[in-house]
């Protein structure tokens, strides 16, 4: 037991705190890499010339997230017309449907970054536009979030 | 194993002791794995078999001293079962009869808290019962709330 | 003197989560206590039967929130023993690797929050800070920050990425040494001595009968720790030494065990071990297959039988219970949650003759987790 060591919390004063301003401010882990990295499970993409519409990803979503749209311009390729719409409102982001895809065109990408006042726009149908991003954000037109208004506030 | 050589009947299954009993036969059963080394109770767990109208009740039992786990099995007609209280022999069974009397409506006699535990003001079917429909459980009380109507967008 | 109600919860910083406990009081004195569960009854069991087999592991792991990984490796080990099915090694060492850092997050909350309870703030927001690093690790090991989906049945969802050994390498000494830090300023603390000892004592000769597990179990004097009694995973070739009262290591033995001051040095003690078990992991890691082929998800049927699963997690004993009839979905799950008995049976007898300043730490040492109970 001792009474003088617990002082030992005072020297933080002099530290920088832990906490950054996200999303201001980039989130590195320990090592310096840029946080989140290609693995995280974020919205949705979908190759779709190579998805054949085989409704696979709807049949093992438990959240029945996916459902399907036609694509009369897809017509006469391979497989079927459809193509999944996924409901961001009920998705969990487990992944189940990626894994499930014969075809690997569906995928999880590290976007994550929507906001928006309106319901419907967080069900969309999942393209390859959603893929790569520097800044992790969604390229939808109705997005609202920016981060770029965001960081001038700082 | 040894609850199979103790008891003298049930089988192993997937390296655990399985044992078969009823009613009347099961708490001197328990009582018996109680003071042989069985001294942790684990949790007792109710089955709907719904096909056959009945209720399984299973009491679990771990042996620190013997390392293994042992399940006492009990079944129970689907209607009006019943079923005499253990919370004599371990004092936490008396809240695992709770939630069983309330998700499947199995009597435990001897048992003065059946009161409710997880739902409030529930006077349907227990829930947990495989003929309960918790779909439209969900439509019914979900879709009767009046949709909120979203205002004209005035920008927020 | 009149006796008076009070509540604590279900929404009060004093209270482990979504639960609430009701008190008689007669001035100071609890002389009654009665847990009231129900904010947080979400169905998972009614859900689960309704579900494929594949299709409940998102779920499992919603059924705790601190430290999610014990539900999906219990989930995983229930399934594999009504397949039969025989983990690859490299598997079985990933998920030591994932539990264990699961392990070190959830105590770091538990301890902070513990500290909370005392009125030290200080240690709280350090603890909560510093597993955020592990989360970090969980992130790019597994896609996901809490809810990580990576203990499958059969293995683990993917491979270790390369280089991050490196980092949790890293991540560990890191913690190792604000550790010590923690010690200075809490476990050597005066207010912790005073305020903990001697409070919320389960008696030693009820503590196995009333259904005490893990950690709190081991504070009373008992040796008992799953990992060591059915090793699951590879923890049969893990080295460690059982953490319990009286082998305190460096920390003072000021009282004789099964109080708030045991419980929490023991779990302070449990991260060390847990830290050491990550590092044996990684170095004796094999090469191989991750996981097993799995058959078609849409029509996985599992054999019929009655499967019991059982893993230790840092708040007790976790128990999956896991009925097939040979279709495609189970029959039925029953989860068996250490707080199932810590918060309603074992709280309300120790609860009766404390005072009502000790109310939140005799919970919070107890580490009892509202999910767990109504799953």
């Amino acid at each position: 037991m001792s009474i003088l060591k617990p002082l030992k919390a005072w020297k933080h004063l002099a530290k920088k705190p832990h906490t950054i301003r996200y999303p201001a401010q980039e989130h590195h882990d320990m090592e310096g890499k840029k946080l989140p990295t290609d693995k995280l499970r974020g919205f949705h993409s979908n190759d779709l010339e190579r998805c054949i519409g085989c409704r696979m990803c709807g049949q093992i979503c438990m959240n029945d997230a996916i459902t399907y749209e036609e694509i009369p311009e897809l017509e006469g390729k391979k497989g079927k017309n459809i193509r999944p719409v996924v409901d961001y409102g009920r998705c969990c982001f487990c992944g189940l449907c990626t894994d499930i895809c014969p075809t690997k065109s569906l995928h999880l990408t590290p976007n994550f970054k929507l906001v928006s006042t309106d319901k419907h726009d967080y069900k969309f149908m999942p393209t390859q536009l959603v893929t790569k991003n520097e800044d992790y954000t969604v390229e939808l037109d109705k997005v609202i979030f920016d981060a770029d208004e965001y960081k001038e506030k700082f | 194993m040894k609850a199979l050589e103790l008891i003298g009947k049930g089988e192993e299954m997937h390296g655990r002791a399985y044992i078969k009993s009823d009613k009347e036969e099961a708490s001197s059963i328990i009582k018996k794995l109680k003071e042989n080394g069985f001294d942790h109770f684990v949790m007792l767990s109710c089955v709907d078999w719904i096909d056959n109208n009945e209720f399984e009740l299973v009491y679990h039992l771990w042996s620190y001293e013997h390392k293994e786990h042992v399940m006492v099995s009990i079944i129970l007609p689907r209607d009006n079962p019943s079923m005499s209280s253990m919370h004599e022999l371990f004092p936490q069974i008396e809240t695992y009869e709770r939630e069983i009397h309330e998700m499947y409506g199995v009597d435990f006699e001897g048992n003065n808290r059946l009161t409710p535990f997880m739902l409030e003001g529930w006077h349907d079917m227990p829930p947990m019962r495989k003929d309960f429909d918790s779909k439209k459980f969900a439509e019914d009380v979900f879709d009767s709330i009046p949709e909120i109507k979203e205002e004209e967008d005035e920008g927020i | 003197m009149k006796e008076y109600e009070l509540f604590i919860g279900p929404q009060h910083p004093g209270v482990t989560g979504n639960m609430m406990y009701h008190l008689w009081v007669d001035g100071d004195i609890v002389t009654k206590a009665e847990c009231n569960v129900g904010y947080l009854h979400r169905g998972f069991e009614k859900l689960m039967e309704s579900r494929g087999w594949m299709q409940n592991v998102p779920l499992v792991c919603r059924i705790c929130v601190p430290e999610p990984d014990v539900n999906e490796m219990a989930y995983a080990m229930a399934v594999e023993q009504l397949m039969d099915w025989e983990v690859p090694d490299r598997a079985s060492y990933i998920r030591v690797i994932v539990l264990e850092l699961a392990r070190i997050a959830a105590y770091l909350m538990s301890i902070g929050s513990y500290a909370g309870s005392l009125g030290i703030y200080t240690l709280p927001q350090w603890t909560l800070g510093d597993r955020d690093y592990i989360l970090d690790i969980f992130e790019q090991l597994t896609g996901a920050r809490v809810y990580h989906i990576y203990i499958w049945p059969g293995g683990v969802r993917w491979d270790m990425p390369e280089g991050l050994p490196d980092l949790i390498e890293k991540t560990l000494s890191y913690i190792e040494k604000r550790l010590k830090l923690y010690d200075d300023v809490f476990f050597r603390n005066r207010v912790f001595f005073d305020r903990a000892a001697g409070i919320g004592k389960i008696p030693k000769n009820r503590a196995i009968e009333w259904g005490v597990t893990g950690p709190n179990l081991r504070a009373c004097g008992y040796g008992y720790d799953i990992r060591k009694l059915e090793p699951y995973a590879a923890y049969g070739d893990m080295d460690f030494e059982v953490v319990k009262y009286p082998e305190l290591g460096d920390f003072e033995v000021i009282s004789d065990g099964c109080d708030a001051y045991t419980r929490i040095v023991v779990r302070r003690l449990e991260i060390d071990q847990s830290i050491s078990m990550v590092r044996q992991a990684l170095k004796k890691m094999p090469e191989g297959e991750h996981i097993l082929k799995h058959p078609n998800w849409l029509k996985w049927k599992a054999p019929a039988g009655y499967a019991f699963s059982r893993v230790e997690s840092s708040k007790g004993e976790y128990g999956y219970f896991v009925v097939s009839d040979g279709s495609s979905k189970p029959v039925r799950i029953h989860v068996r949650g250490p707080s199932y008995t810590h918060g309603i049976n074992v709280a309300e007898t120790i609860l009766k003759g404390a005072n009502i300043a000790d109310v939140s730490q005799i919970l919070f040492s107890l580490d009892v987790c509202p999910p767990d109970i109504e799953r």
